[in-house]
């Protein structure tokens, strides 16, 4: 894999600098040839750093991509390419990317989306004020969006301390993982700006699980068998559906819920053993805090002697930070000779496998079952100019059996730290975790609509 | 001094993203001759020097890909031609070639909207006050023109860079914090004003949907700048498509954010009466327009790059004022550019200040404006569900006078009379509807040259013919 990324991407930009024919020249061939152009303009000359960086990283058709491929597998560095070609009722974004790091990881994957927009006005002039307490509702609201994707990944290194929550870290085995995913996943909102929206998705994945020799912990054949990690043994081809309702939007200025709900059903045709079902709830509470601000009595000086109306006092709210209370909990339904393979059970300790944290303080990946709970409050708030300072709790378990899920032998952990606001909001986060025994991790991330890309599904 | 200046406590401005004058409003020349809008003869050279004239054929979405070029070079030749010296805007369709070399698709430059197809931006501009020569500050791109809002002047910038931290002249925002005023930008969840501000963070931001609550609540800041949605992207309940209908952003969802803040203000009566909301679009996103820019006093900074002395303003920009202390069917004619936005603010809550640039102290403001001596009692608001409005078979409602008309009393009628102005819209509003309709079902009839009340009445009867099998289906 790394070999073909050595290839493609400078047969790409060699491709890209190809003339084409004048006239009836192409989206994708301007695209190509202006990105040509820039390159030779912006990355000639060392005057133009900035520029040549912002081409070779940001650039479109195609541009360096670099990522965390999944947690313990280091950060990929590839190639990606991007081409938006909207229709007049369809907006599509096709995006591209192949990315590879120094452990042998990689992902590859092509995504398209697809969102449906309106091609008439569904807007009109009134011309008579709405009965009161009627008045209008013309909020933002989404489109209806469809995406599919294509992606395979090879992760070099994940951790396995066995199932449940009362594993020892000294159970460490390591295994290699790949996993193709085709699919579709769909979300389509429901009445307007409600908030509401209906979630469904279409996947066929085929994983193979394999051993990881070389490193301090033993490779997971050496401690585990088919009991204690089903579906070691071997990985039959699933295909998944999936159906949720969402719900997210702020019921007041002082509330902002975000809740959703999904069932998923697993189907291995080839071997029922392993088919099974999960239901997962999340339910995400934020709640802003705001200090109201009186202006109009502060004392001009200088040239900014103002004349008029300072006698006015004015209100305003300013929003210092939020509060952030969260609540998650997912069960798996096996029937009675079934089981969940061990490489599809959500995760808690570090970062799971897609990247979403829970219990920070402890090593990635570090509890595993087929259910699992999880709570958290965070709070953030601005000290000084961009800097704000934050500090979360997380208390959650996983448990084997459904029944074994309760608040007895909940793991805890915490994080604080501080934050860079920009826009009034934080945007980036560095944290120290610790709590529950096990050591402490330091955190680093911003959020991601900074970072924009493209959608990718859940790898369990 | 006029009363609506007295009673105005708060100003409100929109920005949008690129597009030009005669892209957005040109085509409401046919409505109101006043408006310096386009004739329908306006042509530009393409790559091998046919003319190609202006249409009314822009589409929301899917033309303007690539996004027309907008920077230095790319407005020079827009302005100047290629080669220079000839008449200047001729060259539109060649910068557009430059982008994709194409000459077919290079002609899309030259389309603009259809008035009908954009009805907030239009009606609005109709019924308060349009701008016929609000120029972008400098033919350039969005951040140094933002800049100018901001600032008063991009200090010596063309380009996209994004270093403003430290400079010589605070921002507008910054003055009227040390002035013991109000003032934030609102933005949607992406702001282009953080490249311009670190300081008195919490103070000076929020989001669009605190601009709901503090218009609900009465309490907005003495000036708010409000930032649209940037880019699509994905929520757990869809896409959030952009709205700042940058292309090739969907247009008709910035219409329904224009339409949104107008609403969020229009739906407080109290605070209705004390605002002035100015929509205005950054730059002209590489759009035609037929206007040449004008020459204006130049600024004390210099682009190194370039030489430009930021002595020529650049391409003319949609902008509508709305107010109800504006007359109904306002036609501004002198030249304002985006520094005219702190102009105008700093002269209405701070007063005499000294620290600014060049270019601002010059630019014109737009407070006398507000020339009525009693706000205006008549209501223009927006609803989204149209279509659903078209299907509804029930009974008129009242605030639903778009697409439902109530008989005349008996004796009342006067065919012969001039179409009154909100005839007139109904039956713009009856247009957008006959569009939903099969081609081979539509009157195809040009509303504009509909005059008397008997041609209207016909007109919505034609349509109401078509459209009543489609409202007994979806009755059913």
């Amino acid at each position: 894999m790394k070999l073909s990324i050595r290839l493609v991407t400078p047969a790409l930009l060699l491709a890209s600098m190809t003339p084409v024919p004048a006239q009836n020249e192409t989206r994708l061939g301007s695209d190509f040839r202006r990105e040509g152009e820039e390159l030779k303009h912006n990355c000639s000359t060392f005057k133009s750093f900035f520029g040549c960086a912002q081409t070779l990283f940001t650039g479109k058709p195609l541009h360096i991509a670099a990522g965390s491929i999944a947690p313990g597998n280091g950060v990929g560095v590839g190639g990606a390419f991007v081409f938006e070609n909207n229709l007049p009722a369809w907006r599509l974004n096709t995006n591209a990317d192949a990315v590879g790091s120094f452990n042998g990881s990689w992902r590859a994957g092509l995504y398209v989306k697809a969102v449906k927009t309106p091609t008439r006005p569904d807007i009109g002039v009134i011309t008579q004020p709405p009965p009161a307490g009627a008045a209008p509702i013309l909020q933002p609201r989404p489109s209806p969006e469809l995406n599919f994707y294509l992606q395979g990944i090879s992760l070099a290194k994940v951790g396995y301390y066995g199932l449940g929550q009362l594993t020892s870290r000294n159970s460490l085995a390591l295994f290699s993982m790949r996993e193709t995913i085709a699919g579709v996943n769909a979300a389509y909102p429901l009445f307007g700006a409600s908030g509401l929206a209906l979630f469904g998705e279409l996947n066929g994945r085929f994983v193979s699980i394999g051993g990881r020799t070389g490193d301090t912990a033993p490779s997971i054949g050496r401690l585990y068998n088919n009991l204690s990690a089903p579906g070691l043994a071997d990985q039959p081809g699933f295909i998944q559906f999936g159906e949720g309702v969402r719900f997210a939007r702020a019921i007041s200025d002082r509330l902002r819920l975000r809740y959703s709900a999904l069932y998923e059903q697993f189907v291995a045709p080839a071997d029922s053993t392993y088919s099974f079902r999960r239901l997962s709830f999340d339910f995400s509470h934020e709640v802003p805090f705001y200090r109201n601000m009186s202006a109009g009595s502060a004392h001009p000086t200088g040239p900014d002697q103002s004349p008029p109306a300072l006698e006015q006092r004015r209100y305003m709210r300013n929003r210092e930070g939020s509060l952030t209370l969260e609540a998650m909990i997912t069960t798996s339904y096996t029937g009675d000779r079934s089981v969940v393979p061990f490489y599809f059970q959500p995760t808690l300790g570090g970062s799971d496998i897609n990247g979403a944290r829970g219990l920070p303080s402890y090593s990635d990946y570090r509890f595993r079952a087929p259910n699992l709970m999880l709570f958290r409050a965070a709070v953030e708030h601005s000290i000084w100019g961009p800097v704000g300072a934050a500090f979360g709790a997380d208390f959650g378990r996983v448990a084997v059996t459904r029944g074994d899920l309760g608040f007895d032998h909940m793991r805890h952990s915490w994080a604080g730290g501080i934050t860079i606001r920009a826009g009034g909001l934080p945007q980036v986060w560095l944290l120290f975790a610790w709590g529950g025994g096990e050591g402490s991790h330091t955190i680093a991330y911003i959020d991601p609509m900074l970072l924009g890309g493209s959608m990718r599904p859940s790898l369990y | 001094m006029p009363s609506g200046l007295d009673q105005l406590e708060h100003i409100v401005v929109l920005m949008m993203e690129n597009r030009s004058f005669d892209h957005m409003l040109g085509f409401l020349k046919k409505q109101d001759p006043r408006i310096e809008g386009l004739t329908g003869n306006e042509t530009n050279p393409d790559t091998t020097g046919a003319l190609i004239p202006v249409q009314d054929k822009a589409e929301y979405q899917s033309q303007l890909q690539p996004d027309p070029g907008h920077h230095w070079e790319d407005v020079k030749i827009q302005i100047f031609g290629e080669p220079e010296g000839g008449p200047k805007m001729q060259g539109f369709i060649k910068a557009y070639y430059h982008k994709q070399q194409n000459v077919q698709h290079s002609h899309l430059i030259m389309q603009c909207f259809a008035p009908e197809k954009l009805p907030v931006i239009t009606t609005l501009a109709r019924k308060f006050a349009v701008f016929n020569h609000w120029y972008s500050s400098l033919p350039g791109p969005t951040i140094p023109n933002r800049a100018f809002a901001h600032f008063g002047t991009s200090f010596g910038k063309t380009d996209m860079s994004l270093f403003y931290l430290g400079q010589k002249y605070p921002t507008i925002y910054q003055r009227m914090v040390n002035q013991g005023r109000t003032a934030k930008i609102y933005y949607y969840d992406q702001t282009i004003g953080m490249a311009f501000i670190l300081k008195d963070q919490p103070a000076l931001f929020a989001t669009f949907d605190q601009f709901e609550a503090d218009c609900r609540s009465g309490n907005l800041p003495d000036y708010s700048f409000i930032e649209p949605n940037y880019a699509d992207h994905s929520t757990p309940t869809g896409n959030m498509v952009a709205s700042d209908q940058h292309p090739d952003h969907n247009v008709l969802a910035g219409e329904e954010f224009i339409a949104s803040v107008y609403m969020n203000i229009r739906n407080n009566e109290d605070l209705w009466k004390k605002t002035l909301l100015l929509i205005v679009y950054d730059e002209h996103g590489g759009i035609y327009d037929h206007v040449e820019p004008p020459a204006c006093p130049p600024d004390e900074f210099t682009d190194p790059v370039t030489g430009f002395k930021f002595d020529r303003l650049g391409i003319r920009v949609p902008a509508v004022a709305v107010s109800p202390w504006i007359p109904e069917g306002a036609v501004i004619n002198r030249t304002f550019d985006h520094a005219s936005i702190p102009a105008t603010v700093t002269k209405k809550f701070i007063g005499d200040y000294r620290a600014r640039s060049p270019r601002e102290i010059n630019a014109d403001t737009f407070l006398d404006i507000l020339t009525l001596s009693e706000p205006r009692t008549d209501y223009i608001g927006f609803r989204s569900g149209l279509m659903a409005d078209a299907a509804e078979a029930g009974p008129p409602q009242p605030g639903r006078t778009l697409v439902r008309m109530s008989p005349p009393p008996a004796g009342a009628a006067q065919p012969d009379r001039p179409l009154s102005q909100l005839l007139f819209d109904q039956v713009v509003a009856m247009q957008q509807v006959e569009r939903t309709l099969p081609l081979d079902q539509q009157t195809h009839l040009d509303v504009s040259q509909i005059t008397t009340e008997a041609q209207a009445s016909d007109y919505i009867r034609q349509v109401m013919s078509k459209l009543r099998p489609q409202i007994r289906e979806a009755g059913r």
